[in-house]
């Protein structure tokens, strides 16, 4: 009796125990997220880590202002980018030469519309530009900088 | 004698003035770092990060950006390209009061210097009367490269490289993804005989453009410097920038002129 009792309670604990063990032959559902999601979704990380002087740049007589956004798993690279993002933003506003075409086509009973535009600054020589304010922050597994340059032209 | 000597050097002086201008500029560097790379070597780049902000401050930064947006109703790519260019005629001369420290910020380390910069800037008003001219044109160019040395399948160039009097030129090439921060010399003229006012770009033939095995991307930008002399100077075959800087800056400018070619080699 006492045997079979022991036997009964070995087998208990051993069933009871196997429940926890997990199961690796099931393969797990696969996540499968579309690429407008995932950049949906970085998006609005950044907007949610934007500091608002990035967001709402105060521009001030005199002065040319941009916040340049650059995201990296470098915390380096996220900050030199972002710089070079606010001087090419100023580049733009002190010279930028746009074309643009539009066309629209029929296919297959359908009308498609195109359309292009291309754009360019031509060399400019940019100085006396400051940062005026730069913030790092970590968004998932990267580092996203933003940094405010200011060109005083006065 | 004595006032014709006084007069001399109050010349040379003046001379020297007007065609260089100096100024000190004190910058801050920064780098960020990983186990990959060593402390010194992060600061040593900090350090090349504050050279370039000196040089920004100084004689600015020139930034051009190209931007193509195309779309097909409301799908829309954009590519953009932006080029960034410091230190036209800018050379730092020394520098001074070097500080360095090490912090962690964002949970990654970070090596800041500053330091006192001296900069001198080569007015190119002085150079007006020396200067290279080419029928390359002002755009940047896009060639087609061969498909192999022997296979000459791809876009070919032809250029006719004229100086304001007759000098010597050199013709350095820049592959960054080959080799980032040295030059390869291409060519120098004259490759026989006297100097002259003008040379060809091949000597003879065209020029074929390849990209190297070790680029993966299927473009590549690179340019041609151009190194005009009045005097015969050795630069030696592949040379630094630094070096090459060094050495024509301890030459006259009234004496040399440079001119870049850039352009993009696809596949």
């Amino acid at each position: 009796m006492n045997i079979f009792y022991k036997v009964t309670l070995f087998l208990f604990v051993y069933i009871f125990l196997n429940g926890c063990v997990t199961n690796t032959e099931v393969a797990e559902k696969p996540i499968i997220q579309s690429r407008e999601a995932i950049v949906e979704k970085e998006k609005e990380d950044m907007i949610w880590a934007m500091p608002t002087w990035c967001e709402n740049l105060k521009q001030e007589p005199f002065q040319i202002k941009a916040c340049g956004i650059a995201k990296s798993s470098n915390l380096q690279t996220s900050r030199t980018r972002s710089e070079l993002d606010a001087r090419k933003q100023i580049t733009k506003i002190l010279n930028n030469q746009c074309n643009s075409s539009e066309q629209e086509e029929t296919v297959d009973g359908k009308s498609v519309f195109k359309s292009s535009l291309s754009c360019e600054t031509g060399d400019v020589n940019v100085k006396n530009v400051i940062v005026i304010n730069r913030k790092t922050e970590r968004v998932n597994l990267e580092f996203v900088t933003f940094t405010v340059l200011s060109l005083s032209y006065r | 004698m004595k006032y014709i000597f006084k007069l001399f050097i109050t010349s040379i002086i003046f001379i020297t003035f007007s065609a260089n201008a100096q100024e000190f500029v004190s910058v801050e560097g920064q780098y960020s770092y990983g186990p990959s790379i060593s402390q010194n070597e992060a600061c040593e780049r900090a350090k090349m990060n504050g050279k370039n902000e000196a040089i920004r401050r100084v004689s600015g930064e020139s930034v051009s950006n190209d931007t193509i947006e195309n779309c097909v109703q409301e799908d829309c790519k954009l590519y953009e390209k932006t080029w960034s260019s410091l230190g036209n005629n800018t050379v730092i001369k020394s520098t001074s009061n070097f500080k360095k420290q090490i912090v962690v910020e964002l949970g990654e380390k970070v090596c800041k210097v500053t330091f006192d910069a001296e900069i001198v800037v080569i007015k190119e008003s002085e150079n007006k009367n020396f200067y290279i001219t080419t029928n390359f044109g002002n755009k940047k160019k896009v060639f087609k490269a061969s498909s192999s040395k022997s296979a000459k399948d791809g876009d070919t160039l032809k250029m006719k490289i004229t100086l304001s009097q007759p000098s010597y030129l050199y013709v350095y090439g820049w592959y960054p993804i080959d080799n980032e921060n040295k030059l390869v010399k291409v060519i120098s003229y004259p490759q026989h005989g006297e100097v002259k006012e003008s040379y060809n770009f091949p000597p003879e033939g065209e020029a074929f453009f390849l990209i190297s095995e070790a680029n993966k991307n299927n473009s590549a930008s690179e340019y041609l410097l151009l190194i005009a002399s009045k005097q015969k100077i050795d630069l030696g075959k592949d040379i630094d920038f630094d070096d090459m800087k060094k050495l024509l800056y301890d030459i006259p400018i009234v004496n040399w002129a440079k001119k870049r070619i850039s352009y993009t080699v696809i596949r």
